[in-house]
C-alpha cells in the first residue's frame, strides 16, 4: 500500500511541476512550440540523469523543486516577457531528475516495475490536471504553492535509507 | 544480436511507437472532439491513463497474450485513422447528431494508442528477486525515453506529410513485431509461430494500407464533414498537422470555402470580406496609419488592402501551416511578395509586442475566440495594456469579438470590460451581416459615430454603435478577462463538449 501511495504522490508532484513550467513559460515566454519541445526536451534529459544518479533520491526532489519555486517566482514577476536566452532550461533539467531517480530508487527496494509505472503516470495524469484548473481558477500563485505542498508530502513519504 | 541489445532496440522502438502515435492521436481526437483546450486535457489525459493500464498489463500479460494485444494494435495501425474517423461519422449518421458513445471509440483510440507500448518495458524486464533490476531498468527505461524524444520529434516534424508519417510508423511496427516475436518469446500455436509466414501477410496488408493512405485520410475526413458536421456537400481539400493543430480546408458549394482549426470552422469565404472589412478597412481609413501590426490572420487575407492603406505593415502569425492554406485557398491573386511594404514574422504576438520598441497606429487583433489558453491570453486587460503600452498617442487597437454582446459572463461582454479597463475610450460596433460586433480602442477619443458610420459596409443595413455609457450598460456586471482569472476558458469548453454531447444545454 505504501508503494502505490508513494507512486501516486511522486506522479502528482511530477505533474504538478511539469505543467507548471509548460503554463507559465507558454504565457510569459512565448506559446510558440518551440517552448514545448524544449520543456518536454529537458524534462526527457533530466530523467534520463536521474535514472543513472545515485544522489539521494530526496536531494534530487529538494533540488528540482527549489530550482522549479525559482523560475515559478521569476516569471511570476512578470505578465508576458521579451524572449531571452532560455535560462530556465537547467532548471527544468534539475526538475526532471527526481522523475527518473524515483523509479531507481523505487525498483531497487524491490517494488514491481509494472505497479510503480502505472501508479506513477495515473498520478501525473492527476497532477497534471490539477496543476491546470489551480492554474486558471487561482491564477499563478498556485503553481509554486501546490507543488511546495506536495513536494514535502512527496518528501516525508520517501524512504529515510535510499537503495 | 545479444539479449541486451535485442530489449534495449525493442523499447526505443516502442517508445518511437509511442511518441508518434500521442501527437497524432492528439490532433486526431482534438479535432474530432473540436478543439477546446478541455478536449485537448482530456485527450492528453485518457492517453496517459492508457499508458498507465499499459505498464500495469504488461506485467501481468503471458508473452502469448502480450504478442496477441500487439497484433490486434497493429492491424488497428493499419485502418488509422480511417477506422476512427468513419466510426465517428457512422455513429453521427445513426445518432443524427452527436453523443456520449463517441467518448467510447476515443477511450478505444487511446488504448490502442498507448498500451502495448507501455505493455513492453514490464513484460521485458525481470519480476523482484533478480540483482541487476536497477541496471536492467536504466536500460531500457533509458531506451524507451530516447525512442519516446524520437518519435515525439518525428510526428512534430512530418506533421503536414500524413502518408511519410504513416509509412515510418508502419515501418517501426514491422520491426517491433518481428523483435518480440523471434526475441522475446512468440506465440507457439497459431499463424505467429512462424515468423516467415505472419511477416508475408504483414506486408500484404501494409503495402496497399501505405499506398493509398493519402486518399484515404481525405475521404474519411470528408464522412466526418458530411455526417459530424452536417456539411452535406462537403468535400475535405486540404488537411495537414501543424506543430499547434490540425489546419483544414473544406469546399462546400452551398456554404463556401472554409478553413478549420482543430475541428473549429476559424472562418469561410463568404464572411471573409465583412470580417476583414470592419477589423482592418474601417479603422485603416479612419486612421491613415503611417505602422500598422496585424496580429493573426494567418490566412493573410487582410494584407494586401492593409498594406495599400499604411505606410508600413507588420503581419506576426504563430502557424506557418495557416499561412500555407492561406496562400493556396484563400488569398487568390498575385503572390503578396510584391508588396515592399510588408513584413511576415513566424511568432507568438505576445512575444512580439513585449519585445518591440516600435509604436503603432493601428493594431489589427485577428484571433480567434478564448478556448484554448493559448489564445485566450491576447484577450486579457494584460495583453490590451501591453498593446495600449505599444500604441502611438492616436494609435487604435481593433478586435473582433467573435459574437454580439449579450450575457456578461460570456465572451465579448468580458473583452470589451478589458479593453475598457486598458483604453481611456472603447467603441464596439454591431453588424448584422458579420454576425458579430467589433471593438476599437484608444487612449484618444476616437471619431464620432457619423464618421463610423460613413465608413460602413455597403452591405449594412443599419450600424449599432455603442460608446461611454451605453456600452457601460449593456457589459454591466462583466469582468475582464485576467491572466489569474481565465475560468472562461475551461467554463465554456466544457460546457460546449456537454452540450455536444447530449449532457446539458
Amino acid at each position: 500500500m505504501s508503494a502505490t501511495i508513494r507512486a501516486w504522490a511522486a506522479g502528482i508532484h511530477l505533474g504538478l511541476l511539469q505543467t507548471g513550467y509548460l503554463l507559465s513559460l507558454q504565457r510569459a515566454i512565448s506559446a510558440a512550440h518551440q517552448t514545448y519541445a524544449t520543456v518536454v526536451g529537458a524534462w526527457l534529459v533530466g530523467s534520463l540523469i536521474g535514472l543513472f544518479v545515485r544522489l539521494r533520491p530526496r536531494l534530487t526532489l529538494v533540488v528540482g523543486l527549489l530550482t522549479y519555486v525559482a523560475v515559478q517566482l521569476t516569471l511570476t514577476q512578470v505578465d508576458f516577457a521579451a524572449y531571452t536566452w532560455p535560462w530556465w532550461v537547467p532548471a527544468i533539467v534539475c526538475s526532471g531528475v527526481y522523475s527518473g531517480r524515483f523509479f531507481t530508487d523505487a525498483i531497487a527496494a524491490g517494488e514491481d516495475v509494472g505497479p510503480t509505472f502505472a501508479h506513477e503516470t495515473y498520478g501525473f495524469v492527476v497532477g497534471a490536471l490539477v496543476a491546470l484548473v489551480a492554474a486558471v481558477f487561482f491564477g499563478r500563485s498556485a503553481l509554486w504553492l501546490c507543488p511546495i505542498a506536495t513536494g514535502i508530502m512527496v518528501a516525508l513519504l520517501t524512504r529515510k535509507r535510499p537503495h | 544480436m545479444t539479449d541486451k541489445l535485442s530489449r534495449g532496440l525493442t523499447l526505443v522502438c516502442a517508445g518511437l511507437l509511442f511518441g508518434l502515435s500521442q501527437l497524432q492521436l492528439l490532433r486526431e481526437l482534438g479535432s474530432l472532439l473540436y478543439g477546446e483546450e478541455v478536449v485537448l486535457w482530456l485527450v492528453s489525459s485518457v492517453a496517459l491513463a492508457s499508458a498507465a493500464v499499459g505498464y500495469q498489463l504488461g506485467g501481468r500479460l503471458s508473452r502469448t497474450a502480450l504478442v496477441r494485444v500487439l497484433v490486434v494494435c497493429a492491424l488497428f495501425h493499419l485502418a488509422s485513422p480511417h477506422w476512427l474517423r468513419l466510426a465517428f461519422a457512422e455513429l453521427c449518421r445513426l445518432r443524427e447528431g452527436t453523443g456520449p458513445e463517441l467518448f467510447a471509440v476515443a477511450a478505444i483510440a487511446a488504448a490502442v494508442s498507448a498500451i502495448p507500448f507501455c505493455a513492453l518495458l514490464p513484460a521485458l524486464l525481470p519480476k523482484s528477486g533478480s540483482k541487476d533490476r536497477v541496471a536492467q531498468l536504466r536500460l531500457a527505461y533509458g531506451c524507451e525515453l530516447t525512442g519516446f524524444a524520437l518519435g515525439t520529434s518525428l510526428a512534430l516534424w512530418c506533421g503536414d506529410l500524413p502518408t511519410l508519417r504513416f509509412a515510418v510508423q508502419t515501418a517501426g511496427w514491422t520491426l517491433l513485431l518481428a523483435l518480440v516475436t523471434t526475441r522475446h518469446g512468440a506465440p507457439t500455436t497459431g499463424f505467429m509461430r512462424n515468423p516467415h509466414t505472419w511477416l508475408a501477410v504483414w506486408l500484404l496488408l501494409a503495402t496497399p494500407a501505405t499506398a493509398f493512405h493519402g486518399q484515404l485520410g481525405l475521404w474519411s475526413l470528408t464522412q466526418v464533414y458530411v455526417y459530424k458536421h452536417r456539411i452535406t456537400d462537403a468535400r475535405v481539400l486540404w488537411s495537414v498537422d501543424s506543430t499547434y493543430q490540425r489546419v483544414e480546408v473544406v469546399d462546400a458549394p452551398r456554404t463556401g470555402r472554409m478553413l478549420y482549426l482543430d475541428g473549429l470552422r476559424n472562418l469561410d469565404a463568404g464572411s471573409l470580406d465583412t470580417l476583414n472589412h470592419y477589423l482592418a478597412r474601417l479603422p485603416a481609413k479612419l486612421r491613415n496609419p503611417a505602422h500598422t501590426l496585424l496580429l493573426g490572420n494567418g490566412t493573410l487575407s487582410m494584407v494586401e488592402e492593409l498594406a495599400g492603406l499604411s505606410g508600413q505593415l507588420t503581419s506576426v502569425e504563430i502557424d506557418p501551416a495557416v499561412v500555407d492554406a492561406g496562400a493556396r485557398f484563400f488569398t487568390p491573386g498575385e503572390p503578396l511578395t510584391h508588396l515592399t511594404n510588408w513584413h511576415l514574422y513566424y511568432t507568438d504576438g505576445k512575444a512580439w509586442l513585449a519585445a518591440t520598441n516600435q509604436r503603432y497606429d493601428l493594431i489589427v487583433v485577428d484571433v480567434p475566440s478564448p478556448l484554448t489558453l493559448g489564445e485566450s491570453y491576447l484577450h486579457t486587460q494584460e495583453f490590451y495594456e501591453l498593446c495600449a503600452s505599444r500604441l502611438t498617442d492616436r494609435g487604435l487597437v481593433s478586435v473582433q469579438l467573435s459574437g454580439s454582446i449579450g450575457n456578461p459572463k460570456r465572451t465579448p461582454a468580458r473583452i470589451v470590460a478589458g479593453l475598457r479597463a486598458a483604453f481611456a475610450e472603447v467603441v464596439v460596433v454591431e453588424s448584422t451581416t458579420a454576425d458579430r460586433s467589433f471593438a476599437y480602442a484608444s487612449p484618444q477619443p476616437i471619431d464620432p459615430d457619423m464618421r463610423i458610420r460613413s465608413q460602413q459596409s455597403s452591405k449594412e443595413q443599419e450600424l449599432v454603435i455603442l460608446r461611454g455609457e451605453t456600452l457601460a450598460a449593456r457589459i454591466s456586471g462583466a469582468q475582464p478577462l485576467r491572466l489569474d482569472d481565465l475560468d472562461l476558458v475551461l467554463r465554456r469548453g466544457l460546457e460546449r463538449l456537454l452540450s455536444r454531447h447530449g449532457w446539458g444545454q
